[in-house]
Order: structure tokens, then C-alpha cells, then sequence
């Protein structure tokens, strides 16, 4: 058995004694909550007529209720509950299904309730993680005969990070007002940074994932490449507020980045190493991304030895931090199947 | 599965008869997929346009002879810099490297007579040029053991400075970075009257913080890419030496691949190389606006400015030939020039 297939099979036990636990009843219609009631005949009736009376409050209350709904709602995806739904999800194909509705919803709210800089950051890094785990990481596991499949879904995955990207920045001019105009241009990008504090943490972290992310579909995106710089002082800004951010998940993307192109503009192996220890004592060795993050370093080095090392962590991890659940599954599955795929990775094995 | 336990054939021992052909067929149905593996080393990032590029190539490849041949594509130098792949083409480590005609000339020290300072002057005549040299080159490089599958122009290296360089002179007062030259090139530059520096490219970036350094010569894709016109940002814009590159595979990797699907591999990997060169040329006209909107200054400079530039390069440069450039290869551009010129083309 795999580690992959472990994993799942661990996943699908784990859910089927909570179904147990919880005691969900016989009869209960598909999809119901568990413990839900059998649906009972009459029933329809009464649902109908709240219909018709809610239909009339709608008409009665106007535009009112409407706010009301939409910032109730806003609050929902907005706050940090609406990103706890997902990240403690422990199966990703219902996030991947969920995610172009839920992305479609928020920009349907935004268009509401665009001076919202919560609901921004939510649209944001939505868009950002959807292009990450579900657009790009998949075109890059693409067999060679897919490559007009693969430069297509890249584009996409820049597309959407561009887009979060955007509607992050967004967020940081609500908060930070005259932001935008200092980060566009050159001269004074510092100096839009230094008007942005620790309570914004959340932004400047999903905006560098956003630049970073793009650039990674389309390394030559002249654009892209010069904000790297800017992102990478995004980054340093996020760990030196909070080394412990999402249990070092900015140390990540700092190691892809040193690890990278960035080697050429003063970065380097070392750093991507140095950020690699501290991102794994930030998340205590909970989170599979630091090891991820790593054998790209094992790969550059063609190390095949410390790249099985760094993934079968990865593949050890258990999944019971809720807030790293859905992450650290996506991250098991891309691991097995950077095993699997080692020959294209390595010149020599 | 117990059934078959019971089962007297398995019992007696005569059951491996029947299995082991069957098993070895599978095993060749599996391993005969492909016949053939192709690794194919690049120092582009993974992504870019000539990552993508390649990886077109490979499918392209594997449709024409029916999976038969697998190209698997090792991008941003994880099979090492060029020299690296040269030498694990060389011991059969890699098949084919993908790069730039500099590292050519490690394996034939003629392939840049073609990008000799200020020889070449426009883009058709570098492409005129290139064409006529091909066979030249290939069989050179054939009989040292690479076949190349496909040249690509890719662009023009130009001067990019801390101050404006309106002049020759005007650069002469900079610390300019040349690549990682070697002494004989060093020495001509200086001969020209320049202040050049030989440096690997990773310290490049270090040396302009530092003030090691306060010119580059390179495309506009790096200075932009490599955020080297944030400290330099005056483009002189001068065509200095064309770029081009090519991807090789080894004689030996070469003479595995069916005979009769040869031809059709290398229409592939010309029109590649065609997606390749326009694709380039696009993304530095592309770097010098993106460039531009973030600061840079692009100084053209005049006629004359330009022929004191080459004159100043072809009086000191020409010592390189014989010692660093095959002299034959040489005097076949200068014809080929010639040629190219005296039918109305160049300028």
C-alpha cells in the first residue's frame, strides 16, 4: 500500500467512525446532516408557506434586508470561520468542486459590498489558493502528450492568481488608504509597505503568494518578475510579525524562492535552507509543506536520497490538525506522486 | 486464490510453464512501450517559453513515432550549466542539452566566428547567416560526436550602464561585465580601451550592489528578468553580438532513433526552433517597455557612434581568431557576409 493510499484510507476511516459517532440516523435522506430527521409527509406545506411569508418580507423590508443578508453573509466568508470550512476539510475533491461557486459567490458579494476589505481578502485568497492546488499543481503533473492542456490550465493558474492578487491589493488600499498608488509605482513601493502594519498580516501574505504563484506559471512575465523582490520583502515582513504566521507557511514560499530564480538575484541555496528549519519548528512538524517545499531544493541538487528523506516525512504527517487537514492531504497526494514520478526528476537514479 | 493452490497442475510444478511465457510477454508489451528515452537537459525555468517550448517538442516527438520515443525534459539546470551537459552528454548521462552557442564553442571553437562583436548588424543578416553556416556547423559538431537538432536566433546582447553611454568612450569609463570571459577576450577588450570584469552570472546581481561592477552587456530579457536595470538603467542601444542557441542530442542517442523517422523529428524540431526565435525576439521588445515603464532609458545612438564602436571592436578583437576562433569557420561568415551584403541585403 502506498503512502497515498494510507493516507486516504486513514482519511476514510477517520470520517467513517465520526458518521458512527455522531449517529447518524436510519432513514436519513442523502446528504443530510447527520442525526437529521426522516422527512415527514405535510412537511412541504409548512415549508412552503415560510416561503411565501419570507417572500413577503423580502418585498416588505426592501433593500434593507438585502444589506442585512449580504452582510451577514460577508461576515460568514469574510471572517476567519469561512476559511476554517475549508482548511479542515478532509476531502479535497469536495473543495475543488465547491471552489468556482464559492469564488462566483464572493465576487457576487463584493459587487455588493465592494468597500468590504474582509470579504476582498477572502475573495483573494480563494482565488489564490484555487489556482495553486487546484489549476497549476495539476497541469504540472500533466503527461508530455498534454503539453497544449498544460499551457493552457498555466495560463489559467495565472489568470486566477493575477485575480486574487488584485482583489487582495484591493483590500490593502481599503485598509491602508493611498496604498495602491504608492505600490505601483517603483520608486515608492517601500513606501507603501511601511504604511501597512501586523494587523494586515493576512494581506501581505496572500499578495506574495499571488505574485509569487503567477510568476512561477509564466517565469518570463516581465511584470511579475519585477515585483518578485517586493514579495519576497512581503514575506520577510509576515515571519518578522509573526514567525509562527499559519505555522510557517510563509517560510515556504520563501524557500521555493531562494531556491529559484532568486539564487540569481542574491538569494541561494543557504537561505532557502535556513528558511526550511524555521518553517518546520514553526509548525512543530505538522504541516507537509516545508518538506514539499524542500525536495525542490533535493531536486536542484539532484540529491534523490534527501528528496525520498524529506517526502516520506511528508507522507508521515498525520492529518489531525484541522487547520492544516485539507492542505497537508493535497500535499500527501502531490508527495506520492512525486515519488512515483522520480525519473523525471532526476538524471540519475 | 486457494483454488488454484489445490489445482494439481500448480501442485506438480508444471504451472511455471504456462505462467513465465506469458509473464515474459507482458513484461515486453510494458518495457517495449518505449524503445527509446531521450533526457534532455535545459538551463531555462521551468515554465518559461523555451521550457514549453521543449516540452512541445517531446510531445510532438512522441506523436510521430507513436510513443516509441520518450523525450523527458530536465529544466532550470538541474542537469547543470551547459559545460555540465556537455560532459554528461558525453558519458551517456544525458541524451540532449538544450543551450546557448557560447557553450558550443567548448565543444567546436568555431561556432562563434558567427557572433563576433559588431560582424553581424540586423536581424535578417544574422538569420541569412546562420541558415548558410548551419551544415557547416553540423557537420563540425558531428564529427565530435552532437548532432544538432535545431539553431534558434534568439536576440541581441546591448549595453546596459549606471550612467548614460552615448559613446565608445562614455562606456570606457564603466566596470563592465562581459560574461564569464575568457583571459584572451579579457585581453581584448582591453586592448579596445574597456574596463572589463569576468564573472560567473550568479554574482552579477552582488556586483552591482556593491559597485564591483556598473555596466553589463546582455539581452534585455536578462536585464529585465535578472533585475539588473533597477541599478543600470541606461540601455545603449547598440547591437553588439547576436544570441543564439541551439539544442544537440548525441551522436550516439542519435543512431538509436529509427532511421526513417529522422527527417520527421527534425521538421519538428525546426518548426520548433521557428516558435522558439519569435517567441525570444517578442519577449525583449517586451522587456524594454516593461523596462521602460519601470525607468529605464534607452539611448539609440547614431551611425557614426555605432562604426566607432566597431571599429574600435574589430581592431582588437581580431587577435581571437586562431586562438580562440577557427580561423576556416571565420573566413566562411566573411563570405557568407559578404555575399549576404553585396545582393542588397544588411543595413
Amino acid at each position: 500500500m502506498t503512502a497515498l493510499t494510507a493516507a486516504t484510507a486513514r482519511a476514510d476511516a477517520v470520517t467513517r467512525h465520526s458518521a458512527a459517532r455522531r449517529g447518524a440516523r436510519p432513514g436519513a435522506r442523502p446528504g443530510a446532516r447527520p442525526g437529521a430527521r426522516p422527512r415527514r409527509p405535510g412537511r412541504g406545506v409548512a415549508i412552503r408557506l415560510l416561503c411565501v411569508l419570507g417572500c413577503a418580507a423580502v418585498v416588505l423590508a426592501g433593500c434593507s434586508l438585502d444589506r442585512l443578508a449580504t452582510r451577514t453573509v460577508t461576515d460568514l466568508v469574510g471572517g476567519q470561520g469561512g476559511g476554517d470550512v475549508f482548511a479542515s476539510e478532509r476531502d479535497p475533491q469536495l473543495v475543488g468542486d465547491a471552489l468556482p461557486f464559492a469564488l462566483k459567490l464572493y465576487e457576487l458579494l463584493l459587487s455588493r459590498a465592494p468597500d468590504d476589505p474582509g470579504l476582498h481578502l477572502a475573495t483573494g485568497r480563494s482565488f489564490v489558493a484555487y489556482a495553486n492546488a487546484y489549476v497549476q499543481r495539476p497541469a504540472e503533473q500533466m503527461p508530455v502528450t498534454e503539453i497544449d492542456l498544460r499551457i493552457s490550465e498555466l495560463q489559467r493558474a495565472k489568470l486566477h492568481y493575477v485575480r486574487g492578487r488584485d482583489y487582495l491589493l484591493a483590500g490593502l488600499e481599503l485598509r491602508h488608504p493611498g496604498f495602491a498608488e504608492l505600490f505601483a509605482e517603483p520608486d515608492s513601493t517601500g513606501e507603501a509597505l511601511a504604511m501597512v502594519n501586523a494587523e494586515s498580516i493576512d494581506y501581505l501574505y496572500w499578495t506574495a503568494a499571488a505574485c509569487l504563484g503567477a510568476l512561477s506559471t509564466d517565469p518570463f512575465d516581465m511584470e511579475l518578475a519585477i515585483t518578485a523582490p517586493y514579495a519576497a520583502k512581503m514575506l520577510h515582513m509576515v515571519v518578522d510579525w509573526d514567525e509562527r504566521y499559519q505555522g510557517g507557511a510563509a517560510h515556504d514560499i520563501l524557500i521555493r524562492y531562494y531556491a529559484g530564480t532568486a539564487t540569481l538575484l542574491g538569494g541561494g541555496m543557504e537561505r532557502a535552507e535556513e528558511h526550511f528549519v524555521r518553517a518546520v519548528a514553526a509548525s512543530g512538524g505538522k504541516r507537509a509543506g516545508p518538506y514539499l517545499a524542500m525536495a525542490g531544493v533535493a531536486v536542484s541538487r539532484q540529491d534523490s536520497g534527501l528528496f525520498r528523506s524529506l517526502l516520506g516525512q511528508a507522507l508521515a504527517i498525520e492529518l489531525d490538525v484541522a487547520q492544516y487537514r485539507l492542505q497537508n492531504t493535497l500535499d500527501q497526494q502531490y508527495a506520492a506522486w512525486l515519488l512515483d514520478h522520480m525519473e523525471d526528476l532526476f538524471v540519475e537514479l | 486464490m486457494s483454488s488454484n493452490v489445490t489445482d494439481p497442475r500448480y501442485r506438480t510444478g508444471r504451472w511455471w510453464r504456462r505462467v513465465l511465457p506469458a509473464l515474459a510477454l507482458a513484461l515486453c508489451c510494458t518495457t517495449g512501450a518505449t524503445a527509446l528515452t531521450i533526457k534532455l537537459g535545459s538551463v531555462a525555468p521551468a515554465n518559461s517559453p523555451w521550457d514549453l517550448a521543449l516540452r512541445g517538442l517531446a510531445a510532438d516527438w512522441a506523436r510521430i513515432s507513436d510513443g516509441e520515443i520518450e523525450v523527458k525534459i530536465f529544466p532550470g539546470g538541474i542537469a547543470g550549466d551547459e559545460l555540465d551537459m556537455i560532459r554528461k552528454m558525453r558519458i551517456g548521462q544525458l541524451q540532449a542539452a538544450a543551450m546557448t552557442a557560447i557553450s558550443f564553442n567548448d565543444i567546436y571553437p568555431g561556432i562563434l566566428a558567427i557572433a563576433q562583436p559588431m560582424l553581424v548588424r540586423t536581424d535578417d543578416e544574422m538569420r541569412y547567416i546562420l541558415r548558410e553556416m548551419t551544415p557547416f556547423f553540423n557537420e563540425q559538431l558531428e564529427q565530435r560526436g552532437f548532432v544538432p537538432l535545431m539553431w534558434a536566433p534568439i536576440g541581441w546582447v546591448k549595453f546596459f550602464a549606471r550612467e548614460p553611454a552615448l559613446t565608445a568612450d562614455d562606456l570606457r569609463r564603466h566596470k563592465l561585465w562581459v560574461g564569464a570571459a575568457s583571459p584572451a577576450v579579457l585581453r581584448a577588450w582591453q586592448r579596445a580601451g574597456f574596463n572589463p570584469r569576468a564573472m560567473p552570472l550568479a554574482e552579477v546581481i552582488t556586483a552591482l550592489q556593491s559597485g564591483g561592477l556598473d555596466a553589463v552587456a546582455s539581452s534585455p530579457s536578462a536585464a529585465a528578468h535578472l533585475q539588473w536595470f533597477g541599478i543600470v538603467p541606461h540601455m545603449t542601444d547598440v547591437r553588439f553580438t547576436p544570441l543564439f542557441g541551439a539544442v544537440m542530442i548525441s551522436k550516439r542517442a542519435w543512431q538509436r532513433v529509427p532511421a526513417d523517422l529522422r527527417p520527421r523529428l527534425l521538421r519538428a524540431a525546426e518548426m520548433a526552433a521557428q516558435r522558439v526565435s519569435e517567441r525570444a525576439y517578442e519577449l525583449d521588445d517586451l522587456a524594454v517597455l516593461t523596462m521602460q515603464a519601470h525607468g529605464l532609458q534607452v539611448h539609440e545612438v547614431t551611425a557614426a557612434v555605432e562604426q566607432e564602436f566597431r571599429d574600435a571592436i574589430a581592431r582588437n578583437f581580431g587577435d581571437l581568431i586562431g586562438d580562440e576562433i577557427d580561423p576556416v569557420a571565420y573566413d566562411l561568415v566573411l563570405d557568407k557576409i559578404a555575399a549576404y551584403r553585396a545582393r542588397g541585403g544588411g543595413n
